[in-house]
């Protein structure tokens, strides 16, 4: 390969590189905030509360008549007591609840719904620093999975681009410098 | 923790892995298995290789081949051939890499390989004690149901709680299932341990101070402490200590003599 489309094809491999490790590290951190968001509720405590509403809402985004498109979010409020002070509990789930497909929506609107109905309490995670950050279901939206999933094999396929061009320069660089000393200083 | 700080930590943890074990393994080529003409370059390009080959390995015979053959009962058996491929399978990448012969690779990968296994070890006791702590929390979260059924039968009989499981099921229903520690599986006990009040002295959620008194609690820690349940529903978790002190509070002295009992 000449010189000049070698050293154009390092710089394109680089720049890709970049993006491509710049891209696969923001959806690794997107997943892992995701993650943490919900592993952090791990040690929080467990209250009774009373459910007064619970709705299933449905969301489109703009400008799409699809169904497909369509996101579901369970809207609720529960009551507990926390020191003997009533608190309200509008979380469903510790890393927001607005996603697709609707099955676990469908689930939890049905348990939310029967414990209205029934007037039994149902067990809510409540954070012991701060009993008003609370929510009622400990899952996470595995959309935290899919992130990882492709930001790993992402940020490694830059790694690779990136390598490329330097292994490359780095031959040209120890070729030279023994020509150079075969030459004599 | 930001973004950046983030990206240092998983690019440079990444890099400083593969780069130990590169490392590892060109020292082994060179110096276990006399190979000469090995560089360090090539050394961490055959890692990384031989590393994606373990993994692959073991994914495929743990996660596909034992798992969906024999399902929960492939769990022990997956995870010893998938080590066995996995060791095979880095083997393999270091022999076609030019070590020549299988047991000139076998003894290249031996630094490599221990490298590698401490970083398993390391990722693995990680897992663990994320499992551990998720189990806890289920606990926990069964505590607090156990609590609203007992909340649920006092309000049915006058404040008095339920002598026992067989006593709340009336009440809840035959198709209610008892609350269960996820740690107890097979075990009669359920892993929690229940107080109902001593000989004259039944509990009674109506008495004043009943919401501070322990109920229930774990009858095996989890971790360095134990989950436990108050009069008022709520369930959380207690160091060792915190634990201790709990028991030795007046209020909870009846509750501390038969955990002490059941548990001696």
């Amino acid at each position: 390969m000449p010189v000049e489309n070698s050293r154009n094809v390092n710089i394109i491999l680089a720049v890709a590189g970049v993006a491509f490790l710049l891209f696969g590290l923001l959806l690794l951190y997107s997943g892992w905030e995701i993650w943490r968001d919900y592993r952090g509720s791990v040690s929080w405590d467990v209250a009774p509360a009373t459910v007064l509403s619970a709705e299933l809402e449905e969301h489109w985004s703009s400008g799409s008549e699809s169904r497909s498109s369509a996101t579901w979010e369970v809207v609720c409020t529960c009551r507990f007591e926390a020191d003997g002070r009533p608190l309200p509990c509008t979380r469903t789930t510790p890393t927001g609840d607005c996603s697709s497909p609707r099955e676990p929506h469908d689930r939890r609107i049905a348990i939310l719904d029967r414990h209205r109905k029934e007037g039994t309490p149902i067990p809510v995670w409540v954070n012991p620093a701060d009993p008003s950050d609370c929510f009622v279901f400990r899952e996470a939206n595995s959309v935290w999975a899919y992130f990882m999933g492709f930001g790993g094999p992402l940020g490694l396929l830059g790694c690779t681009l990136m390598a490329v061009p330097a292994v490359r320069a780095a031959r040209t660089g120890l070729a030279w410098w023994r020509r150079r000393r075969a030459r004599g200083w | 923790m930001g973004f950046w700080t983030f990206t240092l930590l998983a690019v440079g943890g990444t890099a400083a892995a593969v780069l130990l074990g590169g490392v590892a393994l060109w020292a082994g080529v060179r110096f276990l298995a006399r190979v000469d003409g090995v560089s360090l370059g090539r050394g961490l390009s055959v890692y990384i290789f031989a590393a994606i080959v373990a993994f692959l390995g073991y994914a495929a015979v743990r996660y596909i081949l034992f798992a969906m053959v024999l399902g929960p009962y492939g769990a022990v058996p997956g995870r010893i051939v998938g080590a066995a491929v996995a060791v095979v399978g880095m083997a393999w990448a270091v022999k076609k890499a030019g070590c020549g012969t299988w047991a000139k690779a076998a003894l290249a990968l031996l630094p490599a390989a221990g490298h590698a296994g401490l970083v398993v070890w390391a990722a693995s006791s990680v897992a663990g004690d994320i499992r551990e702590a998720d189990r806890a929390a289920e606990c926990r979260h069964a505590l607090a149901e156990l609590g609203i059924a007992l909340a649920r039968y006092a309000e049915e009989h006058g404040g008095r709680l339920p002598e026992d499981s067989v006593a709340l099921r009336a009440t809840m229903g035959s198709d209610w299932v008892a609350p269960r520690c996820p740690s107890a599986a097979g075990r009669a006990d359920g892993g929690h341990f229940y107080f109902s009040g001593a000989g004259p002295k039944p509990l009674n959620a109506a008495e004043p101070g009943f919401a501070r008194r322990l109920v229930a609690c774990d009858l095996r820690p989890h971790g360095p402490g134990r989950n436990v349940l108050r009069g008022d529903g709520w369930a959380c978790w207690l160091s060792e200590d915190q634990f201790q002190t709990e028991l030795a509070a007046p209020h909870n002295a009846d509750f501390a003599r038969a955990f002490r009992a059941e548990t001696r």
